[in-house]
């Protein structure tokens, strides 16, 4: 059976040599750079570094069960309602929802 | 024994130590077309502490390459003059100002300023602000609680633990225990460090934008909610401070756009962080 992966985001310098990108990395005009599914060498992780690419996201192996997963869904959900306690308005209940959509979709 | 004023704050402000000389020139660096790279590798060759924490912060950001960077020069070629002003600049002013008393640390403002610096740039790069003056604002915007602790650190203590205990925010504490807040003083601290006006305006804006009309003001306010709403190095008591809507729509954001950044931002600061050992 595959092992499962799931998508990290970190600095290139972070990355270690054979790690594969889970998403294209494009230049700030939008040309692609490298293409997702690209194993990751050490020309190529120190040419992104050279390049100003902060940031680039990648597939590591997910050994995490569901009941795992489920208790770190609870976790961050939980930590979201304490950290936007108290009375809000509309910008910050937006920001309060885009946070929770992207802390559930990065945990699942 | 009464807090401070307001009008005894510049006195105070002599007592803090000047900002380094590679900040300031950092600093003037942002409005000027002639600076260049030689003038500020001069700057960091000029100071053997600079270059180790440049070096040291230069081999941490390159951890997973196993590549050693062993001068400055090499620290230039491979993360370029972008990533070293940041570098120089966070790690400068966190050695600096490096307080440590009871109930205060220096190193938890300065965590949450680079946080805010971290949200700052990514927010100025979308929306056509200056990113290496959001940054720098960013990594300044909270000075004022520096000044204010220098001034009276009882004083300044009480007002922490009213923010704590009384689950409200620092600026609302501070006005309750000084009579001002934060904002204030760092605009009178930024004025005696004689900073540009923008950074002036945006550490007097940050929690409170709305009045100034200051473009650089919104995007610090907006990036202090963000850094506190992606949890980055932030205590367990971290609260979202109160959103302005005008700034958010003055700089145009939408949030369910712009989430598509929230990975790369923390990423950003992680690195950032690491890096700089805080």
């Amino acid at each position: 059976m595959a092992t499962k992966q799931r998508i990290l985001c970190l600095a290139p310098g972070r990355a270690t040599p054979g790690i594969t990108l889970a998403r294209a990395i494009t230049d700030r005009e939008g040309s692609i750079l490298l293409s997702a599914g690209t194993v990751l060498d050490l020309a190529m992780l120190e040419r992104l570094i050279r390049r100003g690419v902060d940031a680039i996201s990648v597939l590591v192996p997910d050994n995490r069960d569901e009941a795992t997963i489920a208790d770190e869904l609870r976790a961050v959900q939980r930590r979201i309602e304490i950290i936007f306690r108290g009375p809000g308005n509309p910008a910050r209940d937006q920001l309060h929802a885009a946070v929770l959509n992207y802390r559930i979709e990065s945990t699942k | 024994m009464t807090a401070p004023t307001l009008d005894q704050l510049p006195d105070h402000a002599e007592v803090l130590p000047s900002l380094p000389e590679v900040v300031n020139y950092l600093i003037r660096a942002l409005n000027d077309d002639n600076a260049n790279l030689e003038t500020l590798a001069h700057h960091i060759n000029s100071d053997p502490a600079i270059v180790a924490r440049l070096l040291a912060a230069a081999n941490s950001v390159t951890a997973g390459l196993s590549k050693r960077v062993h001068s400055a020069g090499q620290a230039f070629l491979l993360l370029g003059a972008d990533r070293i002003a940041n570098i120089i600049l966070a790690s400068a002013l966190i050695y600096r100002y490096d307080t440590h008393t009871s109930g205060f640390n220096a190193r938890m403002l300065w965590q949450h300023s680079l946080g805010v610096a971290t949200c700052a740039r990514v927010l100025a790069e979308q929306t056509g602000v200056d990113p290496d003056l959001a940054f720098t604002s960013g990594l300044l915007h909270d000075i004022g609680q520096l000044l204010m602790h220098t001034a009276s650190p009882s004083h300044f203590l009480q007002a922490l633990n009213r923010h704590l205990n009384e689950d409200i925010p620092l600026f609302v504490a501070e006005r309750s225990v000084f009579g001002y807040d934060h904002c204030d003083a760092g605009r009178i601290l930024a004025t005696a460090w004689k900073l540009p006006t923008d950074i002036i305006d945006a550490i007097a804006a940050h929690h409170e934008p709305d009045g100034f009309g200051s473009e650089i003001g919104n995007l610090i306010h907006v990036s202090e909610c963000l850094s506190h709403a992606l949890d980055l190095g932030e205590l367990p008591s971290n609260r979202v401070p109160d959103l302005s809507e005008l700034a958010c729509a003055n700089l145009g954001l939408s949030w369910p756009k712009f989430a598509a950044h929230f990975a790369e931002i923390e990423a950003r600061f992680d690195d950032f962080r690491v890096s700089l050992g805080i």
